[in-house]
């Protein structure tokens, strides 16, 4: 892959992933604690409410190191 | 022949000048140890802990200080190197213990920093309770916003490299104690009960008490990390550690017993013990001065804090244990950015949670820790480099050094068995840390490259995952398991983790 086009995908995604995952884990916390009653507002029931909240904090810190890495290695690359 | 090596020597002192007398050392090390913790610990340990068993306890947290500290001078008159105790246990114990003790001292540094800026709120609430009562609930309320930018606001200075102001502040709160203390003793004190012999019943509140106060005292410790500016090194930082370990004591003492002779432990608790001392004492006054004081002790020291976290994180970033991006120096003004940003970000989010009694426990384990490997390294090094030069040899060897790591132990786990709730969660936290900093050295071990193709493998696989079960709930074969993230956001997602993935898996390939 050209490196020019490789460089721009790595710094493009890498940023998207990073708020991805920041929302992601944003999201995660405003479930759990049920702020502005997200958790009525979204019809979540009870039951599922720590697998939502567990998978989503995986997810993110997941893609946040992932995305990092982009990042990381788009920074050393410059 | 000295103990470690010659070039590594030379090259931490290289290019820095050794200028400070004993004069400035023994100041270096009251700045590092008289801070706001006086004007917030000890709230909750006379409150709710031990009473007029304060003095005891300021007593007993001083001479255990003293006992660890005379390892101190040792290891520092002998190695006085950039990085502190890090660089001992790094001496004795090399990779992994190094690597834990700093992971340690950093997040002791951490707390400290989150208590400093709690600290600011709470004396700042005071100030304007007396000034313009009504205002410091709007502060109250607002604690967390103002931590934050005031954590924010730290951090620019820190990256533009403004110095502190370390012994001025030193010599004005020594004038405001001695005043206070005078003030009080001419105030015609008379405390109720101190001085009565403690009881065994009351020994384990205050030994947790001990634990609690722990962090007024050896912010002296901070002096071993500037040792290398010190002139002399082997006479005047055992001196300076010594003399302001001693000078301490009856400092903190005078100012609890005049505190708990004009306020009474069955008081409200929520009040600020020493402003509603200095108060009692001197007037409205009192209370602006010493609300003042707590706030500039407060900022002093989250700034101290916030410099102290980087320049561990650097250190370790230095040997490979941390990503070298922590090593990034600012282009404009020359100072490590990303090492303050990283650690201010964490000091905003443990500031805003609010709660003292958590942070002054997190700070104080977190240094126990520590302590206890600096007693073991020298124990080490005695015994593996006997002949390593020694300007200054801990007396009683080996029974201080063992004497002092028993401490350590002691009154890491002690308010555990005493079953304070703050303390347990504090532990618990601490074993959680101490958990995730292992598996971050593991990580570290298996090798950034490894680890990379790991977590884009991850990230590909999910990513091919959620964009399969999107599309099938879409078309009604399946029911969604998201419900509610909507199917475009869901395999956009899917399709950035893929991407992701497949430019980690190849980055080494290409």
């Amino acid at each position: 892959m050209n490196m020019r086009i490789r460089r721009i995908l790595m710094v493009t995604v890498g940023v998207a992933q990073s708020v991805t995952a920041l929302s992601t884990l944003i999201f995660a916390c405003v479930l759990y604690f049920d702020l502005f009653n997200v958790q009525a507002s979204l019809n979540i029931p009870a039951q599922r409410l720590y697998f939502y909240v567990l998978t989503l904090l995986v997810f993110g810190f997941l893609s946040l190191t992932s995305g990092l890495f982009l990042v990381y290695e788009w920074l050393e690359s410059r | 022949m000295n103990g470690w090596n010659h070039v590594e020597k030379e090259t931490c002192l290289l290019k820095t000048k050794r200028e400070l007398g004993l004069f400035s050392t023994v100041m270096m090390g009251l700045s590092g140890a008289i801070g706001f913790e006086i004007f917030i610990l000890l709230n909750y340990a006379y409150f709710h802990l031990v009473g007029y068993g304060i003095i005891w306890a300021l007593l007993l947290a001083g001479l255990i200080n003293i006992l660890i500290m005379l390892s101190y001078c040792e290891l520092g008159a002998a190695m006085p190197m950039v990085g502190g105790e890090y660089t001992y246990i790094k001496t004795a114990y090399g990779g992994f213990v190094a690597f834990i003790s700093g992971c340690f001292r950093w997040l002791a540094s951490e707390f400290s920093a989150a208590l400093a800026a709690v600290s600011f709120t709470q004396q700042l609430a005071h100030f304007f309770s007396i000034i313009a009562p009504g205002t410091e609930i709007f502060i109250l309320e607002h604690a967390p916003l103002i931590i934050i930018i005031v954590v924010l606001i730290f951090m620019m200075s820190d990256i533009k490299g403004v110095k502190q102001l370390g012994s001025v502040i030193v010599i004005i709160f020594l004038a405001l104690f001695t005043v206070l203390i005078i003030g009080g003793l001419l105030h015609g004190t008379n405390p109720p009960g101190i001085l009565s012999t403690p009881s065994l019943e009351s020994l384990p509140s205050a030994l947790a008490a001990v634990v609690y106060v722990f962090p007024m005292f050896f912010g002296m410790r901070a002096l071993v990390a500037r040792a290398v500016h010190v002139k002399n090194p082997g006479k005047n930082i055992p001196r300076g550690i010594l003399l302001s370990a001693l000078l301490i004591i009856p400092l903190y003492m005078g100012l609890a017993y005049i505190g708990v002779s004009v306020v009474s432990p069955e008081e409200a608790p929520s009040t600020l013990f020493l402003n509603l001392a200095a108060e009692r004492v001197m007037g409205w006054m009192g209370g602006v001065l010493f609300a003042f004081a707590g706030m500039v002790a407060s900022l002093s020291a989250l700034g101290t804090s916030l410099s102290v976290q980087s320049s561990i994180s650097r250190g370790m970033s230095r040997d490979k244990y941390l990503p070298k991006i922590l090593l990034s120096v600012h282009r404009r003004f020359g100072t490590p950015y990303v090492a303050v940003v990283t650690g201010s970000v964490f000091v905003m989010l443990l500031g805003s949670i609010g709660a003292v009694e958590f942070l002054g426990y997190g700070a104080s384990i977190g240094s126990l820790i520590v302590f206890a490997f600096v007693n073991l390294s020298l124990l080490k090094l005695r015994k593996e480099k006997p002949h390593m030069e020694r300007p200054f040899k801990t007396p009683f060897y080996p029974f201080t050094p063992i004497a002092g790591f028993l401490m350590s132990v002691v009154l890491l786990v002690f308010p555990m068995f005493l079953g304070d709730e703050n303390a347990l969660n504090a532990l618990t936290s601490g074993v959680g840390l101490t958990a995730l900093v292992v598996m971050t050295y593991y990580l570290r071990m298996v090798g950034y490259h490894r680890l990379q193709i790991a977590v884009g493998g991850a990230c590909f696989g999910i990513g091919i995952l959620l964009t399969l079960l999107t599309c099938l709930a879409a078309t009604g074969i399946i029911s969604s398991i998201f419900p509610f993230i909507p199917n475009p956001i869901a395999i956009l997602i899917g399709l950035i983790s893929m991407i992701a993935g497949f430019l980690n898996i190849t980055e080494r390939t290409t």
